[in-house]
């Protein structure tokens, strides 16, 4: 059902707008088809409108009103046992439901209603004309038509009610003789509050118009209703249809005059409430009884109309509290703020509403059928519909045999079988623009098919890999994952648990002699340079064993290159520059290569992150390795690089994105250090601007990736302790040096990021400097170092930070 | 430094020394000592030169034997007894 209440299965207004003013034909029984079961829930979900403001507009929906009135209060009056008597329409329902609209049989159904209530509405009106009679205020009737309730059209009353919804006619009389107006105390209770303010058309069609207007004329403050709550014994309820709005009626007359004049008077009534209640629960049985025999259509109405009672006996319940509530302080005067924040909130409600339930679901069954009906194929066939639903969930089953390119528009091609049926099968062809649509749906559905596979993007991703996900398989949200861990996830999946069994194992000794053994030659090949200006180095490189076994970062430590196990001792480092002097710029690039590409397998990387340790210090071992590895590997691979040709660093920085985990590298020293080398050097190159399109392009999507990969983990940069990293002792700070450099590289977006995520290092900083007293002379040089080091990060970016604030740089 | 060696990958005992350049040596003396350090040199005599060294003079009585640091140490081969790879 509908929030309001209406039931969304309500034939469509198809019956003709003009014969609406013809009561027999404008009667179909759409009331009887509400399933108002949650209706109790209504004031939770829209809110307990407790001011809706005076500007109300009843002209609005007034188009086709004076019929309304004469068919509405035999509504009203139908007590529960008689509507537990009315036929239900469930078949219509279903009917609706599953798009078969088969009007006869409605109209079937509901042709026995009307007479039923003409019966009761004569009755009525002669009971209503009688009292207006004695009302003076009659003539102000007529500016209040009712709500077109018969219409289905219509249906959604307008915002001017205050943000709740009329209930639909069937429904409404039954409520409302027996619980009058209890949903909507509340709802209009600020206009009880303060009665003498309406004006007195407001209040008076209560009495002359049918019950549908009372509606509208609920205002009066709860007492009111609470007394018409009371008034009605309970035999009445059983009683027939005449009977009632004998009762009901002028109980409702009695509101107007009493709230206006004694509130106390109506307060002394009000104690009795509880007595409601109880007709309620002693009706419920008789209904209870009924319900369990399903034999006709009236005892599935009466089940019906049960479960509205029993709903509705809840619902009342608890508003009858908040009316209780709200009528033991109905004298607080609500202060103007107050009143104009509540009609705000009623306006707003009544905006968000304005259009909700405008189409029935009819109407949307038919958009859907329209849109489904411009991607028909122009050839469907009639088959079996679960067939077709089975073909298109699993369409590999029935195409197994057949090839890609027709797997790929399976998914359409059944959707289009299936959906091209409705429009009258194969024997209607489509016309051009459906068949443009269809070509749509079939492109559509082949983009789709041809996304990347998973494997495609293992290695992508900032923080590991990017995972498409499928509807059996929902894609995870982040996979971390590292080389390593990776790499032996897919050595599993090959079936090489073992695999490694072709690579030689190094033992420390094979290390340590291949070492020496490179000493020697390396001491060999310089006392043979002494003499001659042209040595064969070729024994030097034999000895360091570059090329003898290829391993990736992640390898089993044994197993890594010969050389880049050297390259974790000391003397290795120390030798590097000599060595290297005795290399060709090729042998050079090879061995960067190797290094690149084997970055975690060397000691200062692997153990030189303080994120794998657990107190966030490394320890003084690597420490030391690391001082080396600045000292004599940073500066050889900074000379090197200068001979690099731009391609050669864009490749070797594609290498160190592919087989290391950047964001990794980027949390060790000598990493970041890399990095920074690299990206430096390609940069001053750029900056030459001798570089070929294809290169400049080359080198964005190198930079996107790198910055991918480092993108919300840059501030990981940063140890966990900054003294660590600068104590301001230091002329440089290589945390600071890579972030000028990512900087350079990058476009303003880029900055924008990196700064962002560096914020509080940056400020960090600033405060660290601004700790050390100026007049502090043995500290004051740690202070413009810390503050310089920073600045070479911030003039990147046009600005430059003293100890109290960032300034735009001064040109 | 190392000795200024042009001979080959030959197998011979000294190999293990040679190996065990600039790393840390236990090296174990005559007399109750032992000395641990970084090896800077040796010769075929197993004269040795350590670096950031510490001695463990061992006596009878006192369980814990009396450490001294020494910056740079000379070692004369006739007094080691044995050399090995060590930690710090």
């Amino acid at each position: 059902m509908s929030f309001f209440g209406f039931d969304p299965s309500a034939p469509p207004s198809n019956r003709g707008q003009n014969e609406a003013y013809d009561f027999e034909e404008t009667y179909d029984g759409l009331g009887d088809q509400l399933d108002e079961g949650d209706d109790a829930f209504n004031t939770d979900t829209f809110g307990n409108a407790d001011n809706i403001g005076k500007d109300f507009d009843f002209g609005a929906a007034s188009g086709i009103a004076p019929v309304k009135p004469a068919l509405q209060p035999p509504v009203q009056t139908i007590s529960y046992a008689q509507a537990a008597a009315q036929p239900t329409n469930d078949d219509d329902f279903m009917q609706d439901l599953w798009g078969a609209d088969v009007p006869p049989t409605k109209s079937e159904t509901s042709a026995p209603k009307p007479e039923k209530k003409i019966l009761s509405l004569e009755e009525i009106e002669a009971q209503l004309t009688a009292i207006d009679r004695q009302q003076p205020q009659q003539q102000h009737m007529p500016q209040y038509p009712p709500q077109p309730y018969g219409m289905p059209g219509m249906l959604p009353p307008p915002p001017q009610f205050g943000g709740y919804m009329l209930p639909p006619a069937g429904f409404m009389p039954q409520q409302y003789g027996q619980f009058p107006g209890v949903p909507y105390p509340q709802q209009l209770q600020p206009q009880g509050l303060q009665p003498g303010q309406l004006p007195p058309q407001f209040q008076q069609p209560l009495q002359q118009a049918p019950p549908m207007q009372q509606q509208q004329q609920l205002p009066p403050p709860p007492q009111q209703v609470q007394q018409v709550q009371q008034q009605p014994p309970q035999p009445q309820q059983v009683q027939k249809v005449e009977a009632e709005p004998q009762v009901s009626q002028p109980v409702n007359i009695v509101p107007n005059v009493a709230p206006q004049s004694d509130r106390s008077a109506d307060l002394s009534q009000f104690p009795v409430l509880g007595s409601k209640e109880a007709q309620l629960q002693a009706q419920a049985p008789v209904h209870h009884v009924q319900h369990q025999q399903h034999q006709h259509q009236q005892q599935q109405q009466q089940q019906n109309q049960y479960r509205q009672n029993d709903n509705y006996h809840r619902g009342y319940d608890r508003n009858q509290r908040r009316a209780q509530h709200q009528h033991q302080q109905p004298q607080v005067e609500l202060t103007p703020a107050e009143e104009e924040k509540l009609s705000r909130r009623q306006e707003k409600v009544a905006r968000i509403m304005k259009y909700s339930g405008i189409m029935n679901p009819k109407d949307k069954d038919f958009v859907t059928r329209f849109q489904l009906s411009q991607i028909v194929t122009e050839d469907p066939y009639n088959e079996d519909f679960y067939a077709q639903v089975f073909k298109v969930i699993h369409p590999k089953v029935n195409n197994a045999a057949i090839d890609h390119s027709h797997q790929n528009n399976s998914i359409a091609q059944a959707y289009l079988d299936q959906s091209g049926h409705r429009l009258g099968g194969r024997f209607k062809r489509a016309d051009v623009a459906l068949q443009r649509m269809q070509q749509q749906v079939q492109r559509a559905v082949t983009v789709a098919k041809e996304r990347p596979k998973l494997t495609q993007y293992a290695r992508e991703g900032a923080l590991g890999k990017i995972s498409f996900g499928s509807g059996k398989k929902p894609r995870q949200q982040l996979e971390i994952i590292s080389k390593a861990q990776q790499r032996k996830l897919e050595a599993e999946q090959k079936g090489e648990v073992g695999g490694s069994s072709d690579k030689h194992k190094y033992s420390n000794r094979d290390i340590m002699s291949i070492l020496e053994n490179i000493i020697t030659e390396l001491m060999n090949i310089e006392s043979e340079s002494r003499t001659n200006s042209d040595v064969d180095n070729s024994n030097l490189w034999e000895s360091l064993k570059v090329l003898e076994q290829s391993s990736l970062s992640g390898d089993e430590e044994a197993e890594v290159n010969p050389f880049i196990q050297c390259l974790n001792y000391h003397k290795a480092l120390k030798i590097l520059p000599r060595l290297f002097k005795f290399l060709s710029t090729t042998q050079v690039l090879t061995i960067v290569t190797l290094i690149i590409s084997n970055l975690e397998n060397l000691s200062v990387i692997k153990n030189g992150s303080y994120t794998t340790y657990e107190s966030k210090k490394v320890p003084e071992s690597i420490v030391k390795l690391v001082e080396s590895y600045s000292l004599t590997f940073s500066k050889v691979l900074m000379n090197a690089v200068l001979e690099f040709k731009f391609t050669d660093i864009t490749g070797l920085l594609f290498i160190l994105i592919e087989h290391n985990n950047v964001s990794f590298v980027s949390t060790t020293k000598i990493g970041l250090t890399i990095l920074t080398t690299l990206l430096s050097r390609a940069e001053l190159i750029l900056g030459e601007g001798s570089i070929s399109a294809t290169d400049l392009s080359e080198w964005s999507s190198c930079y996107d990736q790198l910055f991918q990969n480092l993108e919300s983990r840059i501030a990981a940069i940063f140890p966990p302790h900054p003294e660590d990293v600068d104590d301001g002792s230091s002329r440089e700070n290589y945390v600071w040096q890579f972030l000028a450099t990512l900087s350079l590289g990058g476009k303003l977006s880029h900055q924008r990021i990196i700064v962002d995520e560096v914020r509080d290092e940056i400020f960090g900083v600033i405060s660290r400097a601004k700790a050390i007293e100026n007049t502090d002379l043995v500290n004051l040089p740690k202070k413009q170092n810390l503050l310089n080091n920073l600045n070479m990060y911030l003039v990147v970016m046009g600005l430059v930070a003293d100890e109290n604030e960032i300034k735009e740089l001064q040109t | 430094m190392s000795t200024l060696r042009t001979g080959q990958q030959s197998q011979e005992p000294l190999d293990l020394i040679r190996f065990q350049l600039d790393e840390f040596v236990l090296v174990k003396l005559r007399g109750a000592r032992e000395m641990k350090g970084r090896l800077q040199g040796y010769d075929s005599h197993c004269n040795m030169v350590l670096s950031e060294a510490q001695e463990f003079i061992f006596n009878e009585t006192d369980s814990e034997p009396i450490v001294k640091k020494t910056e740079m140490v000379f070692v004369r081969g006739d007094s080691v007894i044995l050399v090995s790879p060590t930690t710090e």
